[in-house]
């Protein structure tokens, strides 16, 4: 019975959109104040019903209703916990229902939150974001039904092994989050174009919502990265694959929507640039999600596959996108542009930076897209693979990264860029000592490597040195830097750390692509390897037991100069429902890199087990970096200035209070 | 009835939510559509207040900035919209549309609803399902207990009904009541004249009752069927497991092989024929338990029996986690485990079968039937 | 600066970042794409030796020989021809016999495809789509059974 009641509340909760797509825009064209007042109580009744709606299926999972046809598919009663749990979200239909209970939280939240945002922007951002709602529950009830009956089954099929994983429960949620995050922006946009005007005000109230979903897209693509890392048993931690390439476009749109937000709302410029990003960056997302969706590739998460559903989301996305785009190319031109500024200055360095982030966005379109578009025009079939976007993706980072810490010291308006050389002296320095200090111990690798391993320094000394700036770290004394350390507003605490973290990144990311060392042997026990100065002893194997499966454990002793590191036990694991092979890599976490070995098959006739190995220098930094950069995101998200409404009263008394 | 009624309360409050502000006679004065706008400037100018006491910029960029924004704020504040009229639509507009809306939103929800939905569905979370199949089972037994209790009334009216017999062995058999089954056969038999099929029945119903010893009476059974119809083939392999129980495991398996050699391929019974054979080529070899064992167990009251059987199975399992290379072995552990209703360890065995014989594609197939006709999944 | 030069300073700069981009992107897609084929093309198309392609088919049965060392060779087969394929490493978890299979790799002078990558299936419901059109066209693969619900099947 609770499963058919979540299938009437998501029903009912299309009927509840259907009514708040019409009615406040209805509103706001009219300026009646009742018709634009339904909005925000039918968001909160369609986030309540969506929410029931998602525990139904949910209640379904834990207690293995197996006549409901996507649990019997995708589940197994003896399957963990936690797995129940995460499989509501692990298949298909079962995704989009969380996609759209996302969207109408996030839908939900400008009803509750918005009270200080003008009525009929927020009638018409309401009204466009229960129509993305209208599209995509549409599509769930008609093509990815959830709650579809079969008679009922004894046992359920069981979730892929490779999916039962804690990074990857949770990575799905963090990227949805991220993708319909970015869904207000598009609302914001296309609100502000049928109002046709927007000003500061519209861009900082965009900035949060953005930024919110960015912390979220940026902690969903580490975590995916992660667990393909350890999971995949490849030792790779980004493979340009479609897939991932679809989470990375919306996040480099995000990345640049972020920043010609703060140019908007600084000195409203960019405006029309800024609402384009913003409904590029939805756009982007919804790509990734037909990508992903509708069967058009086939990579990793090739799980979902059917062609019908992909026609029915294409046609969503002509309709939102081809709508937003039609209504930007008719009310742009109208927009008034604002504050003028000159190439040299913050504004002129967040160009450059938006200019980049967006061309490089483009090249990876074009390297996803384009087998898929010569195969439906040609039906050549080709693949295009990490070499093509390491050689147009890579140069073009290396501009951007070099110009975070110029711009970020250049003042609006005008900049004086050669005071900012002179503030960032002891940058260059730093940076000068890791390139030398790089050379001087690299006895391999490709020579440009020490160059992009000093990008990074820069980058993250150069946040250094601007938070240093601005508390006169060295040149007051440690009162006042005390003071103006704690007087600095969060936001900066949030772009220095921000910025630190891509640095991070960048450095971890040159040094594990360019120092990695690999290895693949044949081991019998007994006998040694040896890599990158760990020496490992082959034990033998051991087979041992899981929950939901068996599996056989390789057995290994490292050591390093003779003194024991650690025990290290990969395994091959044989799932039983359904029954399929995993390989689980045994990773040595070092903060100088990871020790990293896979135990693959046997050989014939005694000759012992292939066995890889890997060490990868620094290749934490790239995750710990993702999280320093949102770690920078939900400080600046808690500055209060972003949070519009809440200091107003204040304001206003202090004002009061000076006049 | 329950779900509809809650269908209607759903329907009832989200409209009750969604309709208020329609409701109303008029919504609450709205604050201008500048507020917002003006907020921001204002809070803008505290901001650049704030750091230029911090000396984060300097005077005269604070200047500068403050007069920007101050040029912004009047510029909105001379656009400030009036506030939107309360309503510029008669109340009764709002009052119909919300009657609209609150009687096609039901209808609505309900036809789709309908269209997709499953009402008459129960829920079947897997514990209850599980439970039910178990109810339904104990129910059938009961009712079988109940016909078997009639007829038997009957019987005991006129024991000379010998269709009566015959109609009751075969149930006494299903239900486990071996000695009756057999007692019902032989009756039939006197009363209806000796037939093959009734003589297999007494016979299989005495090997069950004696714990699938083959004894005397049963063995003389199956001879006497033989004598009838030499074609029939499971008294051939009774008989060659009677000389197996007899100790002649030589005769045996040649009686066995005999009866291989003879089967057509895809013979049902082919399995468990192949499986005797590898048994007594063990017992040959001096490994699997001696006629002495099983003789030992039959004489085992029922508690005992099942403990040895255990200890059997895990010999068994032990053997096995050695040398996995036996896929009758693997087989027969997969049996012993479902017979005992150890399902858990009957999955695990078959994925352990399956690991230790990943090259073998044949033996891949046979346990995947195995696992079909046990219900393990495939 | 006027306000002229200063438009002109952002529509340069911004022409130079795209026309780098687009030369980036030409000639990446030049060198680095890389071109499906079954047996068959690589038979009649005359593939030249050296060039870096994707091979896909089946695993032939019982071609697969595992050395005493880390090399595997097998044959990769699209049911009417085959290629030999040799490959150093640890094979993924889904590789099997009569499986689909794609390699990444150059074909030698005698017609031996050797292999540095190789991609099986990543569960049992998949085959890899370029794989299932190809074999498709052979008539070989008649699509997924198995993965219809119960309901289809009373």
């Amino acid at each position: 019975m609770i499963t058919e009641l979540g299938h009437f509340a998501l029903v009912l909760a299309l009927v509840v959109a259907l009514v708040q797509t019409l009615l406040p825009a209805l509103g706001a064209h009219y300026k009646d104040a009742r018709l634009m007042a339904v909005g925000e109580p039918a968001a909160v009744a369609q986030l309540i019903l969506i929410g029931l709606s998602f525990f139904a299926l949910m209640h379904a999972y834990v207690v293995s209703d197996f006549s409901v046809e996507t649990v019997w598919a995708n589940s197994h009663s003896l399957k963990p916990m936690l797995y129940k749990v995460s499989g509501v979200w692990g298949n298909h239909e079962g995704s989009m229902l969380l996609w759209v209970l996302i969207l109408a939280a996030f839908g939900a939240a400008v009803a509750l939150f918005g009270d200080n945002l003008p009525r009929g922007l927020r009638a018409n951002v309401l009204s466009v974001q229960a129509l993305i709602a209208v599209a995509f529950l549409l599509f769930i009830i008609a093509a990815s039904n959830p709650f579809i009956r079969i008679p009922v089954q004894s046992e359920g099929r069981g979730l892929n092994p490779i999916l039962q994983d804690p990074a990857l429960a949770f990575h799905p949620p963090f990227l949805y989050a991220g993708y319909v995050g970015l869904s207000i922006a598009f609302s914001f946009a296309v609100a502000a174009l049928i109002e046709g005007r927007t000003d500061a005000a519209w861009a900082r109230w965009v900035r949060p919502w953005t930024l919110a979903a960015w912390v979220c897209l940026t902690l969903g693509i580490a975590m995916g990265s992660w667990w393909a890392y350890y999971e995949l048993g490849w030792g790779g931690w980004w493979f340009w694959d479609p897939v991932e390439n679809a989470s990375f476009m919306p996040w480099l749109a995000a990345t640049a929507l972020l920043h010609s937000a703060l140019v908007m709302e600084k000195r409203e410029a960019l405006k029309v640039w800024t609402i384009l990003l913003a409904i590029l960056a939805f756009s982007l997302s919804l790509m990734g999600t037909f990508l992903v969706r509708s069967g058009v590739l086939t990579s990793v998460h090739a799980f979902a596959v059917d062609p019908r559903r992909g026609v029915f989301i294409l046609s969503i996305m002509m309709l939102l996108i081809g709508g937003a785009l039609a209504l930007f190319a008719w009310r742009a031109p109208s927009l008034k542009q604002g504050g003028l500024f000159s190439p040299i200055s913050r504004e002129g360095a967040l160009v450059l930076n938006n200019v980049l982030l967006t061309v490089s966005c483009g090249t990876v379109f074009i390297g996803t897209l384009y087998p898929l578009a010569l195969d439906a025009l040609v039906g050549a079939k080709i693949s295009v693979g990490p070499p093509y976007f390491n050689a147009t993706f890579g140069p073009l980072m290396v501009p951007l990264l070099f110009a975070v810490p110029i711009g970020s010291m250049l003042s609006w308006k005008r900049g004086d860029l050669r005071g900012v050389m002179e503030r960032l002296m002891l940058t260059g320095l730093v940076t000068a000592f890791a390139l030398a200090v790089t050379f001087a111990f690299m006895h391999r690798g490709p020579w440009l490597a020490p160059f992009g391993l000093a990008l990074g320094v820069w980058v993250c000394a150069g946040a250094v040195s601007e938070w240093g700036q601005r508390v006169k770290a060295f040149a007051a004394p440690w009162d006042e830097v005390w003071r103006r350390a704690r007087g600095l507003p969060r936001a900066a605490y949030g772009t220095a750390l921000a910025h630190f973290g891509i640095g991070m990144a960048m450095i971890g990311i040159v040094a594990t692509t360019a120092w990695q060392s690999e290895s693949v042997v044949a081991l019998k026990p007994g006998e040694q390897t040896t890599i990158a100065g760990y020496t490992l002893d082959f034990k033998g194997v051991a087979p041992s037991q899981g929950p939901n499966y068996n599996e056989l454990l390789g057995l290994f002793s490292v050591s390093r100069n003779g003194r024991p590191v650690v025990d290290l036990t990969p395994s091959k694991r044989a799932y039983v429902m359904p029954p399929q092979p995993t390989t689980e890599a045994a990773i040595h976490v070092a903060l100088l890199g990871d020790l990293y070995v896979v135990l693959g098959d046997e050989i014939k006739d005694g000759g012992g087990y292939i066995v890889r190995l890997y060490f990868n220098p620094l290749v934490r930094f790239i995750w710990i970096g993702a999280l320093v950069m949102a770690i920078g995101g939900v400080f600046s998200l808690s500055d209060r200035r972003l949070r519009v409404g809440a200091p107003r009263r204040a304001a206003r008394a202090s004002l009061a209070a000076a006049e | 009835m329950l779900l509809w009624l809650l269908f209607s309360v759903m329907t009832a409050a989200t409209l009750a939510l969604i309709l208020r502000p329609l409701m109303r006679p008029s919504a609450p004065a709205g604050e201008s559509a500048g507020d917002g706008t003006l907020a921001v400037y204002r809070d803008q100018l505290l901001e650049i207040e704030a750091e230029a006491n911090r000396g984060v910029i300097d005077a005269r960029e604070a200047e500068a900035t403050k007069a920007e924004i101050a040029r912004r704020l009047l510029a909105a504040a001379d656009t400030r919209e009036p506030p939107p009229a309360s309503v510029t639509a008669p109340p009764a507009l709002g009052r119909r549309m919300a009657l609209g809306i609150a009687a096609l939103t039901p209808i609505m929800t309900l036809a789709l609803y309908l269209a997709y939905g499953a009402p008459g569905f129960p829920g079947q979370p897997h514990a209850e399902h599980m439970q039910e199949a178990l109810q339904r089972d104990r129910m059938h037994t009961a009712q079988v207990n109940d016909l078997v209790a009639k007829v038997e009334m009957r019987l005991r009216e006129a024991p000379d009904d010998g269709r009566g017999w015959e109609v009751i062995a075969p149930v006494y058999f299903k239900i486990g009541r071996y000695r009756d089954a057999a007692d019902a056969f032989a009756r039939a038999g006197r009363l209806l004249g000796e037939s093959p099929a009734r003589l297999a029945g007494f016979a299989e119903a005495t090997v069950f009752a004696a714990d699938g010893i083959v004894t005397e009476e049963a063995r003389k059974a199956y001879e006497r069927i033989l004598e009838l119809d030499s074609e029939r083939i499971e008294p051939r392999f009774w008989l060659a497991l009677a000389r197996e129980q007899d100790g002649d495991l030589k005769g045996a398996k040649a009686d066995f092989e005999k009866l291989l050699a003879t089967a057509p391929a895809d013979a049902p019974w082919r399995a468990s024929v192949e499986e005797r054979v590898s048994a007594i080529t063990q017992r040959l070899e001096g490994k699997g338990p001696t006629a002495d064992d099983i003789a030992a167990s039959a004489r085992l009251d029922p508690a005992q029996r099942k403990a040895m059987i255990e200890g059997m199975v895990d010999g068994l399992a032990q053997r096995l986690k050695a040398n996995g290379n036996d896929l009758a072995g693997w087989v027969r552990l997969v049996r012993a485990y479902t017979v005992l209703q150890r399902g858990d360890e009957a999955r695990a065995a078959l994925a352990d079968a399956r690991k230790a014989l990943a090259t073998d594609d044949a033996a891949q197939q046979t346990l995947k039937q195995l696992a079909t006709s046990l219900g393990l999944g495939s | 600066m006027t306000r002229k030069q200063r438009r002109s300073v952002f529509i340069f700069g911004g022409v130079a970042v795209l026309s780098l981009a687009v030369f980036l992107v030409m000639f990446a897609l030049k060198d680095t794409i890389v071109f499906f084929h079954t047996p068959r093309d690589v038979a009649e198309k005359h593939i030249a030796p050296g060039k870096r392609i994707r091979l896909g088919g089946l695993v032939e049965q019982g071609s697969v020989k595992r050395g005493s060392g880390l090399t595997v060779e097998f044959a990769i087969t699209d049911t009417t021809r085959a290629i030999p394929v040799r490959y150093t490493g640890v094979l993924p978890d889904l590789f099997r016999e009569g499986q689909g299979v794609v390699a990444e790799g150059r074909l030698d002078t005698a017609g031996v495809f050797t292999a540095d990558t190789i991609l099986a299936k990543h569960d049992e419901n998949y085959m890899p789509p370029e794989v299932a059109a190809a074999l498709k066209k052979e008539g070989v693969w008649q699509g997924d059974s198995k993965a219809k619900s119960p309901a289809a099947k009373k």
